[in-house]
Parts: C-alpha cells; sequence; structure tokens
C-alpha cells in the first residue's frame, strides 16, 4: 500500500517562504491498494496537482473520492481539478450524505462563485456513494468512524490484506468517547494520519474549535498501538520551524516508545 | 498613496517551491493614504496576512475603520474573508462596495462562505460592523479624501474594475478581465451587444476602460495568459500582459504592475513574462513591473 501527500495544511492554503517544505495546499491524501487501486481522500487545494498528474496518465479515468465532511480546505480544489472537465472520466464521492455532498458541489461551482457557471458545466460524470458502513474499493477494506468535529466528519480506516492506514482529520482529540471509537478502530495501524493543527499551549486558547494538539495524536496513535504517527492539517499560521518544533517536542515524548512520529510534507510518499 | 499587494495570484492560492519570490495567495490590494481609513481591494487568500499585519494596530483594540472595494465574488477574490482578523473583533468597521449580483447580495454571497456544512464559524459571529453599499458601473464616488470611479469589466457575472485617486495620485486595478474583442463575457453585455450592435458596443466598451484609466500613475492589470496560452481561452474572462500593455499605452499610464499571475506559472516564468513586455515597452516611456506578494509603491501625490 502507497500513501502520497498532495496537500497537508488546515483550515485556508497558507503559500509562501515560511511554509515551503512541509507545504502550504490545504488537504489531500491518495491512496494505492495493493492491485492497484487508487482513491483520494479529500479534495484541498492539493487535489489540484494530483489531477495533473492524472491528466498526463491519459483520459477517461475514474477518481473514488473520500470526503472527510465538507469544510471549504477538503473540498474547495474541486473547481480546479482537471479530471472534473474530461467528458468521459467520472467521479464518484462518498461522503455523510448525498444531499449534502451535492448541496456542497452546487455552491462550489455556482455562478457567484465560480466562473464555471453551474455544476451541470462539467464534463466528468460526477456520481454520490452515502458510506453507511465499512465498503470496499476493490481489495481495500473502508471502515468509516465518526471523529469529533462539530460537522460529522469520517476518519478512516483502510485496510489492506495485511496493511492497515487510518486516516483521522480533522478530529479534537480528548473527548474519552470519540477517542476510543478513533483508537479501536485504528488499533495496531502501520500509519496514523492525525490532525495536529494546535500545539497544547495554542490549544488552550482553541478548545472546540474541532482540532487536536501535537499531544493528543501522540495519546491517539500510542493508545491504538500505531507503528508510526503522521502529524498533518498545521495551522496556515505555523512555519515550518513550528513545524519541526511540534515534530522534535513529539519524538522527545515518546522516546521510550515504539512508535515513529513524522510530520506529513507534500510530495511524500510512503509504501508498506 | 501607498499600493500594497497581499495577493498577486490569479484563480486559486497556490503553494510551490517554485512560486515564493511572486507568491502563491491569490488577490488582494491595499491603498493607504496619510489619514484615510485604508482600501483594500478583495479577499483572496493574501487577506488572511495582511490582516494579521492590521491586528498590530486600532483593529485589535476594535477602533479600525477600513473600506473594501469588492472587484467581483468568484472564490479566488473572496476565500480569505473567514480568516480575515479584523472582523472578529467587536468595533471595527468595514463597508464593502460591490454591483450586487442578479442572483444574490453580497451579505448573502458572504454568508454562504459560513454556512455550517463548510466553515465552523457562522457569520454571525463576525463581530465587527459590516455595512454593504451598491455601487454602479460608471459611478463615482468618495471615501475620505479618495476619489474612486468603477467600471464593468469583460469576466463572468459582474466584474468590477476601479480607479482610486487621492490628491494628485491614480491607480486603476483591474483584476479579472478578457479582450472585449473575441467574446463578451460580463452580465448584461450580450444584452447591450443585441441592442447597440457588436462594433459599437466593442467601441464604447473599449473607450469605457481607456478613459477611467487615462493618466493613472499606475495600471494594475490582469495578465494570467502568456501570448501563446490565450488560445482557444479567450473566452475565460482573463488578458495577456500584451492586452495589459496595449490599453496602458493607448491612456498614456505610466507603469504597469501586471497582476493575476496564472497558479501554474513558476517564478521563472513571471520573470520571462515581464522580460518579454518590458522589451515590447521599450522606447515608450512607460515603466513595467509584475506584482509580487509584499511589494509596496508609493504613488507621489504632488508632481503635478
Amino acid at each position: 500500500m502507497k500513501i502520497r501527500f498532495w496537500g497537508v495544511r488546515g483550515s485556508v492554503s497558507a503559500p509562501g517562504p515560511q511554509t515551503i517544505r512541509y507545504g502550504g495546499n490545504t488537504p489531500c491524501v491518495e491512496v494505492e491498494g495493493e492491485g492497484g487501486e487508487t482513491f483520494v481522500i479529500d479534495a484541498g487545494y492539493g487535489v489540484v496537482g494530483l489531477g495533473q498528474r492524472l491528466m498526463e496518465q491519459g483520459n477517461g479515468t475514474t477518481v473514488h473520492l473520500l470526503l472527510t465532511h465538507l469544510h471549504w480546505d477538503h473540498i474547495q480544489g474541486l473547481p480546479f481539478f482537471a479530471p472534473i472537465y474530461v467528458p468521459g472520466s467520472q467521479v464518484i464521492i462518498y461522503s455523510v450524505s448525498v444531499k449534502t455532498a451535492q448541496a456542497a458541489m452546487d455552491r462550489l461551482f455556482t455562478s457567484v462563485y465560480s466562473p464555471i457557471m453551474g455544476v451541470e458545466n462539467l464534463g466528468a460524470t460526477v456520481a454520490y456513494e452515502e458510506v453507511t458502513g465499512v465498503f470496499r474499493l476493490g481489495g481495500v477494506t473502508i471502515e468509516p468512524v465518526i471523529l469529533d468535529h462539530g460537522v460529522p466528519t469520517f476518519g478512516f480506516g483502510i485496510q489492506d490484506g495485511s496493511k492497515m492506514v487510518f486516516h483521522a482529520t480533522d478530529h479534537e482529540g480528548g473527548d474519552r468517547h470519540c477517542d476510543s471509537r478513533l483508537v479501536a478502530a485504528a488499533r495496531g495501524a502501520d500509519l496514523l494520519i492525525h490532525d495536529a493543527q494546535f500545539t497544547r499551549e495554542e490549544y488552550r486558547r482553541y478548545r472546540g474549535w474541532g482540532h487536536s494538539h501535537t499531544d493528543a495524536a501522540l495519546q491517539n496513535a500510542l493508545d491504538a498501538g500505531s507503528r508510526r504517527l503522521a502529524l498533518f492539517h498545521y495551522d496556515p499560521t505555523h512555519t515550518d520551524a513550528d513545524v519541526d518544533g511540534q515534530l522534535e517536542m513529539a519524538r522527545e515524548q515518546v522516546r521510550d516508545t515504539s512508535l515513529e512520529v513524522l510530520a506529513a510534507q507534500e510530495g511524500l510518499e510512503l509504501e508498506f | 498613496m501607498l499600493v500594497t499587494f497581499w495577493g498577486v495570484r490569479g484563480s486559486y492560492p497556490i503553494a510551490r517551491r517554485d512560486n515564493v519570490r511572486y507568491g502563491g495567495n491569490s488577490t488582494c490590494v491595499q491603498i493607504q493614504a496619510p489619514g484615510e481609513a485604508p482600501l483594500i481591494m478583495d479577499g483572496g487568500s493574501g487577506i488572511r496576512v495582511l490582516g494579521s499585519t492590521m491586528l498590530d494596530g486600532p483593529f485589535n483594540r476594535g477602533e479600525g475603520e477600513a473600506n473594501i472595494l469588492v472587484g467581483h465574488t468568484h472564490w479566488d477574490h473572496i476565500l480569505g474573508y473567514p480568516f480575515f482578523g479584523p472582523f472578529y473583533f467587536a468595533g471595527n468597521r468595514f463597508t464593502f462596495y460591490s454591483a450586487g449580483q442578479a442572483e444574490a447580495d453580497l451579505p448573502l454571497i458572504l454568508e454562504g462562505q459560513h454556512e455550517e456544512l463548510h466553515f465552523p464559524v457562522p457569520f454571525d459571529e463576525l463581530r465587527a460592523e459590516m455595512v454593504f453599499e451598491r455601487i454602479r458601473p460608471g459611478e463615482q464616488f468618495t471615501l475620505g479624501g479618495f476619489t474612486i470611479e468603477a467600471v464593468q469589466l469583460n469576466h463572468p457575472g459582474i466584474t468590477l474594475g476601479y480607479r482610486v485617486e487621492h490628491r494628485d495620485a491614480a491607480v486603476v486595478i483591474f483584476t479579472d478581465t478578457a479582450r472585449i474583442a473575441s467574446v463578451q463575457q460580463g452580465q448584461g453585455m450580450s444584452e447591450a451587444v443585441a441592442e447597440e450592435g457588436l462594433a459599437t458596443y466593442q467601441d464604447h466598451f473599449h473607450r469605457g476602460l481607456v478613459d477611467l484609466c487615462r493618466g493613472a500613475d499606475m495600471l494594475v492589470h490582469d495578465s494570467h495568459f502568456l501570448e501563446d496560452e490565450i488560445v482557444g481561452k479567450e473566452h475565460w474572462g482573463h488578458s495577456t500582459a500584451l492586452d495589459a500593455l496595449s490599453l496602458s499605452r493607448e491612456a498614456g499610464v505610466r507603469h504597469l504592475m501586471l497582476f493575476h499571475h496564472a497558479p501554474e506559472h513558476g517564478d521563472d516564468v513571471v520573470d520571462r513574462k515581464l522580460a518579454f513586455t518590458r522589451q515590447a515597452a521599450d522606447g515608450i516611456g512607460l515603466k513595467v513591473s509584475a506584482a509580487r506578494e509584499g511589494m509596496a509603491v508609493e504613488l507621489s501625490e504632488t508632481k503635478k
């Protein structure tokens, strides 16, 4: 199984010299199964780069897009996702509800916000699937788990044979009930991708905003017995040096455990 | 009058290793003059960074006042508003000037960005006072010592360009506009063409742009496409650098600032666009620059 990070920044894109190493584009993660089945989690502006790569591979693609939720930073890249304009291509959107996903697409492409002037002007076919429980894409099994983020938000457990990745953003760690669901589903994950928007100090001011601090991500990774933790969804005000600091402190705290911590970086590819 | 660029990128904000010199934030321009409430044109992702600098002053005490000139409401021009810090402080006062839209008025359009499905903070939790004024293309109005005039541009929906004068200084900002000769994009334009005839309407529209730019110290203009890239995309509502140069020359503009760089263009491409345009402008007494994030241009107010 392969994981590619196309966008790792939370809330709003933050381009500039201060974010060049980890990346400033909003979330998008690509997952490739052992059998070659590919799917995409979230369509922040990171999805634009993925779209360009898919175009180079030729037309007529089917894109399976899993949406954690419908906050702008997780869907705003769709109007600039090249395959969505290609007749013969298909984009299948998996989300909490077909009705709200359709409403989100209508808003993204409506004439007041977009020169495309309506979702009916897309070249590709857009289909909607409501995620109500465990489902399969080729040989990959996907288990949705509701996270703590204000609006209904999915974490996704992705299992391919003996390999497992758990994708957990956006999530405010700390609520025992909600964390226990996440931990149970992420048990033994080879990789846990976890919201780490804030440092512990910052979190004091942002409690209730639906995001985790680094220590909460660490706690969930330790409780789940994950092999690796990837910090993800950085605050737009965080510079590369800030993320370095988050990573360094996290590694220091789990020095005596077998958990390996890394900070997700645009362009990073992990293989299990 | 000081013009500062906080976002110069068109279509969407983009973080790339090879665009950090010009910058990847989408459009936002600030205009300041001594003793005046600042003007802000557009709320692309650049406005987040502007907002954090404004919180060093009266906007952090709820004593700030600014006027916002809305060009249009496509995503790249509004997606930064929910991240503009000064909106969250009670006591600050913002007046938006916009053309409105047939489908929805500006408050509804901004509120739409705060729908619960899409954003965690409801619109009514923005504590600053917000006032919405509707203006018509061709209308002139004053804000303190600023004199402002708007014109409709050739871009899908209703898009305004603005001329802003303070004492003897004048800047014109056309963020998004296409050659009128190839296609008419703006709301109401096809009706006007039907009424006046194509040639007359084109001439009329073009005269309007030239008149508004006449003698401006600086024209900030859409230069999205390279000359070969616009072929087949004339209807996308954007210009090339040579389109901008041609208007500058005809209107006797002093300084052309290339703006709305395409997200696909790295710094080296913008460098080449600039070099090519400078070469084309050689000998006509026009200064040409390419807008960079963080760049501030002072326009002399007492030269004439």
